[in-house]
């Protein structure tokens, strides 16, 4: 050990093998969530050895045997006038575990009281948050500890992973960092986008070159929220129409269940039609049949000619997977229905490539808004794929990360396939609670911790990490898509625009006059 | 014991009269005396800040063995701003009588007390030393040789060190305070029955010095009083009611939760010696060698013990007399004892000087602030003697388990069954 070891207190009251209590100099006390280590004894292979037990400070409680909460004000204020007070400060810390041969272990034992507590040294802690380097994926520092820096094990990544966070706390930007890392590992990536949050993973922040292996699958209906100049390597993404199948273009056009006879008329239509078909082709053959159902049927089926992603191909799902590779599908400008079916679309490919072993490596699938794919009551199309990926995913190589604002409103099975969770501010408390009953992992303490997180700060559980830790996450080296609008820069472009705007008209208006009193002057 | 309850209740009903009458009532109406020597007074409006005080608290667990023994912890604590001290004693011994474990174990309280006084006082501690109780009670102790088979002698520790702290303060000016919260003190009550038997002398048909005698004689020895009583003055109804008043000892704290209709003290009074102890003072100064032998027959073998002894015991007719009074902070609280030695307040009298209590004709005000500055209602009386208290307390869960447990591993058996059990059914 590298450090000199700085005692900061001694265990007190008592101990069991998760926690235990210390008291500290009430003048210079640790601050909460502190990294902390105690020498303690556990049986290891049918031997006792000495190890390090590494905890965290979980509260901090002062207090005085002076005064007690029954006290009058008179009471309190004569004590304090009389140098009676005499605080004491206590810490609760929370166990992490302790190294050994290079693994992490659980202490079956509790830590003695009277023993030292130390400040846990740097070098410790940079042990116990690290990985190989081919596993490590870097993704902050500690928040504490802010020279400790955290690597998460990309072998968590099998029993997938969600991201979860209130709009603003910086899920998007954690999952840019997790999309770099992974892409630096060789990772096949594919990130369902609805928003166009990552569609510039390929840039910089500089504007220069990050990789040249990030592609980007827009539909005609993209917003353009980034021109192409933004955006390098962009590709169409279309369904071929005559794909589709008579329930899917039911459902994507709003045609219930219940409407059978409008349905019996398209099914027939679709029918008559045979393979090879286009949306003109259905439309002109309900027409042609001309009876009422078929003319209804038109009504409902006339809405998928604004949705320009059916067309007379489909995009080859090779495309998207490779080898190193970031595939971002802009789903961005799509009515929700069919960002649905476009991610069902999607990942059933994906799913069916890894299943029957058509593509070689592992597929991480980053599902942004996914609340809106895999919803808590509703059914959608998408709905089936990525429960059973989260289901059985693992088998076949196929792993989520699950990005959503919204934990309480997404599907809790799939929410609870998720072993490792990146969790950022989070305020509701029914999110918290849909949170809590997702994660054995996620403890009451780290709970109660999730409000008192800045932006850009997590916390992480599960598989991935050797013990929960709070961590800051660290900068991109890519372009954000999805950070907030520069509301004071707008404001004073668009101020900038008017001012512009009332130059060139007062500009009009004097050159005006100036032609009329020539004209006037002409006259005299 | 719930089985218990009806019975419980047959017996409160049948003596509920009596009850009642006893809890409040004397036999003597002492109303408008008490009156003409109790001092109607509000508290004063000081701080804590304005005085620098030390307050001493002791604590004390003991637990016979099984071999017939006492294991015993004393530990006294002084609080002060910013600083506290220590005293602790541990140890085992035998003991032939089980009450007089339990005084020696009181003295060993009290003497570490002042031990911590004095490691206050090494320490350059100036102001006000706080006792929790009175420091009557200490001063008007005897030294007697214990029943502590390996302890026999220390009493004399005990008077060596009160002496010096006592010197030590004289000295310096240092001001010791005790305040007993739970006195079953009676001097207050004795000073009025006697104030009332003298103005009543003429009528009684006795003169002062017979009043005086009679009444003396009722506290040092009852039964040759109403001996007296009987044989001499049997036709004197109102003496006789004096004496018993006298004799039953009622505390003062009864008086004064009776008759005070408003917060205030009782006039402080000097207080002497009783005749026990007057008595053994007198054979000191008349022999103190021969004092020594009949009180330490044991520690008397060795010669260099009697030499130290002699030495300590000349010393003990110095002891101050003590000036003491009863406040009562307000009506919806219960009174407090406050002692201070007599030098104090300008009266520079030795306790072997001063008979029945008397009135001290002094000004307490500094003592009134400074009990006025640490009261904070019924609660907390005295907010220094409060924190040492606090921190002193040592509860029978770590004598059992912490302090009883080392005790073991030295001697290297349970020495109670409890121990045993401890063990088999933790």
């Amino acid at each position: 050990m590298s450090d000199s070891l700085e005692r900061i207190g001694f265990v007190v009251g008592d101990a069991n093998p998760t926690e235990f209590l210390f008291i500290v100099d009430e003048d210079e006390y640790p601050p909460r969530w502190e990294y902390v280590m105690v020498k303690s004894k556990e049986i290891i292979g049918g031997e006792e050895v000495e190890v390090d037990v590494v905890a965290q400070i979980d509260s901090i409680q002062s207090t005085s045997l002076a005064l007690s909460r029954v006290m009058s004000l008179e009471a309190v204020e004569k004590i304090r006038e009389a140098g009676l007070v005499e605080p004491r400060v206590l810490a609760k810390a929370r166990v992490l575990g302790f190294i050994y041969e290079g693994e992490v272990f659980q202490p079956r034992r509790a830590v003695y009281p009277g023993e030292d507590v130390y400040r846990a040294p740097t070098d410790v802690l940079k042990e116990f948050y690290s990985y190989p380097e081919d596993e490590g994926l870097f993704i902050g520092y500690l928040i504490s500890r802010q020279d400790v820096p955290v690597r998460i094990s990309v072998r968590g990544f099998r029993r997938h992973l969600a991201i979860l966070a209130q709009t603003g706390a910086g899920k998007s930007y954690a999952a840019g960092v997790l999309i770099e890392e992974l892409l630096k590992k060789g990772a096949t990536i594919v990130v369902i986008d609805p928003h166009a949050d990552y569609v510039r993973l390929s840039r910089k922040k500089d504007g220069s070159k990050f990789s040249d292996r990030v592609s980007v699958f827009r539909t005609p209906e993209s917003t353009g929220r980034y021109d192409v100049s933004q955006v390098s390597r962009v590709y169409t993404y279309e369904v071929k129409f005559s794909d589709l199948s008579v329930e899917e273009i039911a459902t994507i056009c709003g045609i219930r269940e219940s409407y059978t006879n409008i349905l019996k008329s398209l099914r027939e239509a679709i029918k008559d039609l045979g393979e090879g078909y286009n949306l003109e082709d259905l439309l002109k053959k309900l027409e042609e049949r001309g009876d009422k159902d078929s003319l209804r049927a038109i009504n409902y089926v006339e809405k998928l000619s604004s949705m320009r992603v059916f067309g007379s191909v489909t995009t080859d799902i090779g495309k998207l997977l490779k080898p190193k590779h970031v595939a971002v599908v802009d789903l961005s400008g799509l009515d929700d229905r069919v960002s649905d079916y476009v991610a069902f679309r999607i990942l059933s490919e994906i799913y069916g490539k890894r299943e029957k072993g058509e593509y070689d490596y592992p597929v991480f699938v980053f599902i942004e808004e996914a609340h809106r794919f895999v919803p808590n009551k509703e059914e959608t199309f998408a709905k089936r794929i990525i429960k059973r990926i989260a289901a059985e995913g693992r088998k076949f190589g196929v792993f989520l990360v699950l990005i959503t604002q919204r934990p309480y409103k997404i599907d809790p099975d799939a929410l609870s396939q998720c072993n490792s969770q990146i969790v950022m501010r989070m305020t509701n408390p029914e999110d918290q609670r849909a949170v809590r009953n997702s994660s054995e992992r996620m403890s009451e303490s780290l709970l109660s911790d999730l409000p008192g997180l800045n932006v850009g700060e997590a916390v992480i559980v599960g598989e991935v990490t050797r013990a929960p830790v709070m961590v800051r996450i660290r900068q991109r080296e890519t372009e954000e898509g999805g950070a907030d609008i520069n509301v004071v820069e707008k404001l004073r472009e668009a101020l900038r625009k008017a001012e512009e705007e009332e130059r060139s008209r007062n500009e009009i208006i004097r050159e005006e006059i100036e032609k009329v009193r020539s004209i006037v002057e002409g006259f005299e | 014991m719930p089985e218990f309850l009806d019975i419980y209740i047959q017996r409160v009903k049948s003596n509920e009269q009596r009850i009642s009458a006893d809890y409040s009532a004397s036999k003597l109406d002492l109303r408008d005396i008490f009156r003409e020597y109790w001092v109607e007074a509000q508290l004063f409006a000081s701080s804590p800040s304005d005085f620098s005080v030390l307050a001493i608290d002791s604590s004390s667990r003991r637990i016979s063995t099984a071999n017939g023994g006492v294991f015993y912890v004393v530990r006294a604590l002084g609080v002060a701003r910013g600083v506290r001290y220590r005293e602790l004693i541990a140890d085992f011994d035998y003991v032939s009588d089980t009450l007089e474990e339990s005084t020696v174990v009181s003295r060993k309280m009290e003497w570490l007390e002042h031990r911590v006084a004095m490691k206050a006082l090494e320490d350059g501690f100036s102001g006000y030393i706080l006792f929790d109780g009175s420091i009557y009670g200490r001063v008007a102790h005897l030294p007697l040789e214990t029943g502590f088979a390996r302890d026999r002698a220390f009493m004399l520790d005990y008077f060596e060190t009160l002496l010096e702290l006592l010197d030590w303060c004289k000295r310096v000016g240092v001001q010791i305070i005790g305040i007993g919260k739970e006195s079953r003190t009676s001097f207050f009550r004795e000073f009025l029955l006697m104030k009332l038997a003298l103005r009543l002398k003429d009528e009684l048909g006795l003169n002062e010095a017979e009043i005086i005698d009679l009444l003396s004689l009722a506290l040092d020895n009852k039964r040759a009083a109403l001996r007296k009583l009987e044989s001499e003055y049997s036709d004197i109804e109102f003496l006789e009611r004096i004496v018993e008043e006298l004799i039953s000892k009622k505390p003062d704290f009864q008086l004064i939760l009776e008759f005070a209709g408003c917060a205030g003290y009782t006039t402080p009074l000097l207080l002497g010696a009783s005749a026990r102890w007057r008595r053994a003072v007198k054979q000191i100064l008349r022999d103190p060698e021969a004092y020594v032998r009949a009180q330490f027959p044991m520690c008397s073998r060795s010669e260099e013990f009697v030499d130290r002894a002699v030495e300590v015991v000349q010393r003990i007719p110095r002891m101050p007399a003590i000036v003491s009074f009863h406040i009562l902070p307000s009506l919806n609280d219960t009174p407090m004892r406050i002692d201070v030695p007599a030098w104090q307040l300008g009266i520079d009298k030795t306790l072997f000087e001063v008979g029945w209590p008397e009135d001290a004709s002094v000004d307490v005000s500094d003592i009134l602030r400074l009990i006025s500055a640490g009261y904070c209602g019924p609660e907390n009386y005295n907010i220094w003697l409060k924190a040492a208290d606090d921190g002193v307390r040592l509860s029978r869960e770590i004598f059992e388990n912490v302090y009883l447990q080392k005790f073991e591993e030295i001697v290297g058996v349970f020495i109670t069954s409890r121990g045993y059990r401890r063990v088999r059914f933790p």
